[in-house]
């Protein structure tokens, strides 16, 4: 299974070469809060890691089968406005919230997963971005369910038997936690006929339809679970951020997950988490030139696509593929 | 009062038809599903506070130097943006065209800075009693205008031999080429005019509310949304379908509220797009893969 | 009893009528071609018969059930798999991948399995990656397993979409045009490869242009022309059949009976 995380990168590469790379990569993630105490760069990472299972779960759907789906931030948003209001107003525990965001939000994707059997291409975009803008109109306007714009305040840190994550540093290894887990549910699919059957109807429906592939079937698995993605990491960001509000769930919002899953590298698991890594820390690395970054970000989602179609993941397979053929280097089979 | 509402929703509905108009002309001339359409009719209203207010032209004048530059725009647009991308999945496509989008966006905040600005309505923001409506002279510019560049339009894609190769170069641009027709200059000549439509309508919709960078992206939303209803690729869907969306929406506003007008109108899409996807006026036109 | 019997099923496309009361039986371990000029209607009757397109009228049954309202998927699982004449395969998965995707229907592992990792799910996929990589061995292209589609040549694509079409372990094989694009030696390993097949009791329906190809390796042929059968018989019987010289010759083809 560990092969499997670097996607097809690591089958070539020697086997000392992915032990160091693995035993440095998971060395750097464990002690990366460590490194940087700051309350804000904490904040930072936290954000990282729930976007990245957000992002991870968005894949799925959009990388590995295929649906252009645009509406998945409303899925994160109904994800954090159920454990928000679970927390708030029921005083919910925090693993009742978390359950209950993943079961609504998995039943939403499921409604969502029906109309889309029939309506591909542009006409599933323009109705997932549809649904997107409804979710958070509703979200703004029912003003005494959701708080209207003014949003949800004071939602709790995450607590689980009474040990309260109370600090960035505590939440960032819970957050990572499940960032694991989520990987884990990822690369346990790719490997079993669920995740092929999820690529297949991507590149060639009629023809895994002929395979023997229910079409429906996968498709709808492919919803649910991202879904479910999506919910559990709008949960986590309630309950990391304490504050929600409409304006955090809108088409902006979209977009840069749209731009970390395909700039990263869709349908593979490091270039999603790069993605996500590369779109959160860069425009607060550039903060103070905004606009400006602003619009080399949207000049370089412009270039990644036209010349780097696989997204920057495949920058990485070219260098490892060059370090292979350079002489000296030993071969793999 | 419903014929004041009701000539409001006309005027909104025309600003829609002449946004949906020239992103369905896209589609159909070049196969490209722009996301950046809508940064062209938020050009076109910021064209429109510099040329009346900083530099105090006269609407008129402002109103021709918008158009032609944004034609001049879309024009580049199309030789630098969208020929790398012919042939290109549609994922690819949208990705890009909303990464210029974003761009265009920011460019424009560092332009014109991030505050709202305002443009004056022509001939003033007195209404005037129109047989019982109360509406601005404004609005009914709009419906004028719009008329006429539509009755234009219609006329030189229709009676002109310009027109008719854009026409043949839409519907088959293998056999267009063939024939001597210059694909590339049709596709050129298309986003130039479907930009010089998106800036009009910008810059007759200013001073209706207010100018901020993120006009495009709503504006984007609701182009969509009506080349669906209208039917996706139907010329005339666009525009019929830009009337009724204009029509609905400010009935919604007036009727229901405000705040609901935006919901009514997605679920009104929505709707559309599980019942009957190919729109309420769809055109056939040769299955574009 | 027959393995498949298909009777007078009909498909029309607005005015045009591409398949018109076509029937046929074809028996366990026959090799049957089904051939006729360009537009008689061959691809649109593999389409019916795979559940591509859903017949008008008439029936497909095949050991003794109905599968003329099923989707693909069904009928592949009931034992009909088929290849495309424009070979389309899995371009972003492996050749091996691509090949347990017709295993999908016959793996029996949940996805609450999967995500639990337990030992019947490994099981069963290293089961089905082993069954994959045998079936690249009968091909004879084993060595391809890790490569993808888009680097491989025609003739080993067409051979990797019928291993795939094989992993569903089907009574009956329908194969489209497979000899297009093949070089001589390719065509041979092809006609190996179906013959293979026949001894194993798994029947085949080969739809053909070429008439060399399937006049030496199959038990009947079945002409169509203008979506009706205009003759039936073994290869002799229907290389001498006027009514088929004329089907061919008057409709300006080429490939005269060779």
């Amino acid at each position: 299974m560990l092969h499997h995380i670097a996607g097809k990168m690591g089958s070539k590469l020697p086997r000392w070469v992915k032990a160091v790379l693995w035993a440095g990569t998971g060395l750097a993630v464990l002690v990366l809060p460590l490194l940087f105490p700051s309350f804000y760069h904490r904040q930072l990472l936290e954000q990282v890691l729930i976007f990245a299972l957000l992002a991870l779960g968005y894949d799925l759907l959009l990388g590995h089968t295929g649906q252009f789906s645009l509406g998945h931030i409303a899925l994160f948003a109904i994800g954090s406005y159920t454990t928000a209001l679970l927390s708030t107003k029921a005083g919910a525990p925090f693993l009742v919230g978390l359950l209950a965001a993943a079961v609504v939000t998995g039943l939403v994707g499921l409604a969502i997963a029906v109309p889309a059997l029939r309506i591909k291409g542009h006409y599933l975009v323009v109705l997932t971005l549809a649904f997107n803008e409804i979710i958070r109109l509703l979200l703004t306007n029912l003003r005494e369910f959701t708080g209207g714009s003014g949003g949800i305040t004071n939602i709790p840190s995450p607590a689980i038997a009474g040990f309260s994550f109370n600090t960035p540093l505590k939440r960032y290894y819970l957050l990572l936690a499940f960032l694991l887990l989520g990987v884990l549910v990822i690369v346990r699919l790719e490997r079993s006929r669920f995740g092929r059957a999820f690529k297949a109807v991507r590149d060639a429906e009629l023809a895994a339809d002929v395979s023997g592939v229910n079409i429906a079937r996968t498709k709808i698995l492919s919803f649910v679970i991202s879904a479910v993605f999506a919910g559990v990491a709008g949960a986590l960001y309630a309950h990391t951020f304490h504050y929600i509000s409409p304006e955090f769930f809108g088409l902006g919002r979209t977009i840069i997950l749209l731009a970390m899953v395909i700039v990263g590298g869709k349908g593979s698991v490091a270039g999603v988490i790069a993605g996500v890594a590369l779109l959160t820390l860069l425009p607060e690395a550039l903060r103070f030139v905004k606009q400006y970054y602003m619009v080399a970000f949207g000049l370089g989602v412009w270039l990644t696509t036209l010349f780097l179609p696989d997204g920057l993941v495949a920058i990485a397979a070219k260098l490892r593929d060059r370090w292979i053929m350079a002489p000296g280097a030993r071969q793999q089979s | 009062m419903f014929a004041q509402i009701l000539v409001n929703g006309i005027a909104m509905g025309c600003i829609y038809a002449l946004v949906t108009l020239g992103f369905v002309l896209v589609v159909r001339a070049a196969g490209v599903v722009n996301f950046a359409h809508g940064e062209m009719v938020m050009l076109g209203a910021y064209l429109g506070v510099s040329t009346t207010a900083a530099l105090g032209l006269a609407p008129a004048v402002g109103l021709l130097v918008t158009i032609l530059i944004m034609a001049g725009v879309g024009a580049l647009f199309q030789r630098i943006i969208v020929q790398p991308l012919h042939g290109k999945h549609l994922l690819t496509i949208v990705m890009a065209t909303v990464g210029i989008s974003i761009a265009m966006q920011n460019g424009a905040t560092l332009i014109w800075g991030p505050y709202p600005l305002t443009m004056a309505p022509f001939f003033g923001s007195r209404p005037v009693n129109l047989l019982g409506a109360v509406i601005l002279p404004h609005t009914l510019i709009i419906i004028a205008l719009t008329g006429l560049v539509l009755a234009a339009l219609h006329l030189v894609l229709t009676r002109t031999g310009s027109g008719l190769m854009i026409q043949a170069s839409a519907q088959d641009p293998e056999t267009a080429r063939l024939m001597g027709i210059r694909v590339q200059r049709m596709n050129t000549i298309v986003f130039a005019t479907a930009a010089a439509l998106a800036g009009m309508a910008g810059f007759l919709v200013a001073p209706l509310f207010i100018v901020t960078p993120s006009i495009g992206f709503s504006t984007m939303l609701k182009g969509l949304a009506v080349a669906i209803l209208g039917g996706w690729g139907s010329l005339q869907g666009a525009i019929l379908g830009g009337l009724l969306f204009g029509i609905i929406e400010t009935l919604a506003a007036a009727y229901l509220s405000t705040a609901y007008k935006d919901v009514v109108a997605f679920a009104v899409l929505i709707l559309m797009l599980l019942v009957r996807p190919q729109g309420l006026f769809p055109e056939k036109i040769g299955e574009k893969v | 009893m027959e393995l498949l019997q298909v009777h007078e099923v009909v498909k029309r496309f607005g005015g045009l009528t591409a398949v018109d009361k076509v029937s046929l039986t074809v028996a366990r371990g026959e090799i049957r071609a089904v051939i006729g000029p360009n537009g008689s209607g061959k691809s649109t009757f593999i389409n019916v018969l795979s559940g591509v397109y859903k017949p008008d009228s008439g029936t497909i049954v095949l050991d003794g059930r109905h599968l003329e309202n099923l989707p693909p998927s069904e009928i592949t699982k009931a034992g009909i798999a088929r290849t495309f004449q424009n070979i389309q395969l899995f371009e972003g998965l492996t050749v091996l991948e691509n090949v347990a995707v017709g295993k999908h229907c016959r793996m029996t592992d949940g996805v609450l399995e999967v995500l639990a990792g337990g030992r019947r799910h490994r099981a069963i996929e290293q089961h089905a990656r082993e069954e994959a990589y045998r079936l690249l061995e009968t091909m004879g292209i084993p060595e391809l397993a890790s490569h993808y589609p888009g680097e491989l040549p025609y003739g080993q694509r067409r051979l990797v979409e019928i291993a795939r079409a094989l992993a569903a372990e089907p009574k009956l094989l329908m194969v489209d045009e497979p000899a297009a694009g093949l070089s001589a030696q390719e065509m041979n390993q092809l006609g190996d490869v179906l013959l293979d097949l026949k001894e194993k009791g798994i029947s085949v329906i080969v739809i053909e242009h070429n008439m060399k190809f399937v006049m030496g390796l199959s038990d009947r042929v079945t002409v169509l022309n203008f979506g009706r059968v205009i003759a039936e018989g073994t290869p002799d019987q229907v290389r001498r059949d006027p009514v088929v010289v004329e089907a061919y010759l008057g409709g300006s083809h080429a490939h005269a009976a060779g």
